[in-house]
């Protein structure tokens, strides 16, 4: 048993798949390809379907990012949680990253009040304008006494926040964590998205294709649930994956900032005892984005050299749109798809191909991949994840 | 006993406050008494004849770092506080070495009033929305980017939000990222603005009191919503004592809990999750409880939290509760949400620093249920070498961090 190894034994979601880890990962099966938003008047992916919410009344908040993030928990994790005894409880926390930080809960507060007047505001309503109010929900309705912790660093705040997580169990602090990310698209995030230029204007996300034209946002819930190799191991619980630690950086612009974030992934690869000839797929930050996804081919260039024609690059975007915050932690779930539970590839023998990229549709079995989030805000993160017998 | 890589010193400080902009003024008011408490108007209502609040006087950032370019006020007190820290702390950062001095920053609600701005303009005038780009609508990620293009800081940068709690978060993020080798130096910062969504918030809970703040007093009648900012450079005690730095104390403890018990979590008699922050940060300062020489109370003057915070010190720390000096600077600043918890630590270091223990104002009647020593209205010379502060924030936020007088002191 190693005390210092941190083990992936749940995770879930809540995205235009639908609600839970099986409806990510059984659209991650079916391929990465065909994908784009339904119509052309939308600009955005489909917003999250309400039923799972609106049929458990357990699941209730008047919060609907907090509902839908207890919905995703409630979906695959609910059981295990529910099976802790009080004392373990103490040793579960959870840590959220958002980029937009509960916008909607807090301009829904703020319009309500400056266009009806004050005494039309819910009162119990005000917590909720706080960008770690879903984070709270969480720990509250699982009866989870450990920490308790938002990241907010921008794009990058999902995997930050499972960074986060990853440090505080491997100091003893903490024996569990849920982590990942949760962003909604709301009027104000879509107001501001839609005039922003960053959009796809044919209502496609390509990432890394020669004719993509931009990105389009999607909304999104993802999370791990995270434990010490040492407890999941005494308990007898399936390690799906082994986890390295998060590696991040601030100031990574698309234009000069290739060497500090080649940097931070080759931190991110010690971390886990890997080096770049270990990798055999990215799960890589990619929106369709013109010079985020150029950028990103020049990082991969660096990172892998020679070797980067016989990796995997499997850019989830194209499935669930710009998840903001939520979309490492979507990565990472695909990432543990991919190292345990994605089919075995047909052939042994990987294809070298002659281009510069390979972008296959269907995600194979690896052992070790790769993960990290960029933004147009600078922000840069990026862990590893393994095979736990890799 | 403690490594000495797991030791963590404080070598600077900064604070912008209500009741002075510095440590040294800072310092000046609390000894005083000094009242930070203003009314502020609103181009809305909130229900109150008068919106009573801590905002920061005179502030300009240009008196700290000059030619900055627009950012939130938010952003622009948590530069302030920070740049004042750098200073104090004779930290020399070296280009080629800015990736090992980080930032966490701790907040409640973000840099949120710029965007209010906005959004009003663009409601109003019917003008383009504003760009999705601008770090502007990255209400949380905004002051550690500016902290960090102001200072020259290119280490690891990190935003906690843990509502009123979050500074104490801060400290004990900075501190980890200190010990796990992340960093050789870190700026634990806290900052929060008054928004017309908090003043609202606050009053529309019935939280906010009339007209004071009144922290453990029979007619207290709630809390004040204020502004503010202040930071601590954080270092590993053998890195700032080989580079002769000069060490205003040691911080030797924290401990984090969530308040997970549903709808009892915030009754008076569960006080478990105050309990285990407590037993968490004891616990990794190798103290024992009856080694608290003073507590630096969460103290917001609201019926409930001052009773409950009570009663959780007599829980933990038995008959020696009654020893112990307790005070809330809260009732001359008022309540800076997220940016509290530095704020406070700022205080505790100053009284390690000075011997003097700041008064509890507004002080009038002794309430039962907090029959703790308060330090009241005056502060009290004495010598401690250990305090506590509390931070407990909406939602169950527990953070408790210890510091202790440097044997060097």
């Amino acid at each position: 048993m190693d005390s210092g190894r941190v083990v992936v034994t749940g995770a879930t979601a809540y995205t235009c798949c639908g609600v839970g880890r099986d409806a990510f990962w059984g659209r991650l099966g079916s391929g990465l390809g065909g994908n784009g938003a339904p119509s052309e008047a939308a600009r955005a992916f489909p917003p999250l379907d309400d039923s799972a919410i609106a049929s458990d009344r357990r699941l209730w908040s008047p919060h609907r990012l907090a509902a839908h993030t207890l919905a995703a928990i409630q979906r695959d994790l609910g059981e295990h949680l529910a099976s802790l005894s009080a004392e373990q409880r103490e040793r579960v926390g959870v840590a959220m990253g958002s980029a937009y930080g509960n916008l909607g809960a807090y301009f829904d507060y703020y319009e309500t009040a400056t266009e009806q007047g004050y005494q039309c505001v819910n009162p119990t309503h005000f917590p909720l304008t706080l960008p770690s109010a879903p984070t709270y929900e969480v720990s509250k309705a699982y009866s989870l006494w450990g920490d308790c912790a938002t990241l907010g660093c921008g794009l990058s705040a999902g995997l930050d926040a499972i960074g986060y997580a990853v440090d505080a169990i491997l100091r003893g602090q903490e024996a569990a964590m849920l982590a990942g990310g949760l962003d909604e698209l709301n009027e104000y995030a879509n107001t501001i998205l839609q005039s922003s230029g960053l959009l796809s204007p044919s209502n496609r996300i390509r990432p890394f294709a020669a004719d993509r034209d931009g990105t389009l946002p999607g909304e999104a819930v993802a999370i791990l649930l995270l434990e010490s190799a040492q407890e999941a191991e005494a308990a007898g619980r399936e390690a799906l994956a082994e986890i390295g630690r998060v590696h991040t950086a601030r100031g990574v612009d698309w234009t000069s900032g290739l060497p500090k974030a080649a940097e931070t992934i080759s931190q991110a690869l010690r971390s886990a005892d890997l080096e770049p000839g270990d990798v055999g797929a990215v799960f890589p930050s990619a929106s369709g984005d013109g010079s985020g996804d150029e950028f990103e081919m020049a990082l991969l260039g660096e990172v892998f050299a020679e070797r980067l024609p016989s990796v995997h690059v499997l850019p989830v975007k194209a499935v669930t749109g710009e998840c903001f915050a939520a979309s490492g932690p979507l990565q990472c779930l695909a990432a543990v798809y991919a190292v345990a539970r994605a089919p075995e590839a047909a052939s042994e023998a990987r294809p070298a191909s002659e281009a510069p990229l390979q972008l296959p549709d269907t995600i194979t079995r690896q052992r070790s991949v790769l993960i990290y989030s960029t933004g147009y805000d600078g922000t840069f993160a990026a862990v590893a994840v393994k095979s736990p017998t890799a | 006993m403690m490594k000495d890589s797991d030791r963590i010193a404080v070598t600077g400080m900064g604070v912008v406050s209500p009741i002075g902009i510095g440590v040294d003024a800072f310092h000046q008011g609390l000894t005083e008494g000094r009242d930070g408490i203003t009314d502020l108007e609103f181009p809305w209502e909130t229900g109150t004849k008068a919106n009573r609040a801590g905002a920061v006087k005179g502030f300009d950032l240009a008196n700290f770092v000059p030619d900055q370019p627009r950012m939130g006020r938010a952003s622009q007190l948590a530069v302030a506080a920070a740049a004042e820290a750098l200073h104090r702390s004779g930290y020399d950062v070296d280009p080629a070495e800015a990736d090992r001095f980080g930032a966490v920053i701790g907040t409640a609600m973000g840099d949120v009033t710029e965007f209010e701005e906005d959004w009003q303009e663009y409601r109003r005038s019917g003008a383009s929305a504003p760009d999705g780009r601008s770090r502007q609508w990255m209400r949380l990620g905004n002051m550690g980017d500016r902290i960090s293009e102001v200072l020259g800081l290119d280490g690891p940068n990190h935003t906690l939000a843990a509502a009123c709690a979050a500074g104490n978060h801060a400290i004990a993020m900075s501190a980890d990222l200190l010990k796990n080798g992340s960093a050789n130096a870190m700026l634990a910062v806290g900052a929060d603005v008054i928004s017309f969504v908090d003043m609202l918030g606050f009053n529309r809970l019935m939280l906010q009191a009339p007209e004071r703040c009144q922290p453990f007093d029979l007619n207290r009648k709630g809390t004040i919503v204020a502004e503010g900012s202040a930071a601590l450079v954080l270092e590993r005690l053998e890195d700032a004592t080989r580079r002769g730095a000069r060490i205003l104390a040691e911080l030797t403890g924290y401990g984090i809990s969530c308040d997970a018990g549903g709808a009892f979590a915030s009754s008076l008699k569960d006080t478990r999750g105050m309990r285990m922050a407590f037993k968490r940060a004891v616990r990794s300062a190798q103290m024992s409880p009856q080694e608290t020489d003073h507590v630096n109370m969460h103290g917001t003057g609201t019926k409930l939290n001052d009773k409950k915070e009570t009663r959780f010190l007599k829980e933990v720390l038995g008959d020696h509760a009654y020893q112990v000096p307790i005070n809330s600077i809260k009732s001359m600043i008022g309540h800076t949400q997220g940016a509290a918890p530095l704020l406070e630590a700022v205080a505790c270091v100053l009284t390690l620093e000075h011997d003097v223990i700041y008064p509890t104002t507004n002080y009038e009647t002794p309430d039962p249920a907090c029959d703790l020593d308060c330090v009241t209205n005056q502060p009290r010379e004495i010598r401690v070498n250990t305090i506590v502060s509390n931070s407990f924030g909406i939602g169950g936020n527990n953070a408790i961090v210890i510091f202790k007088r440097w044997k060097g002191q």
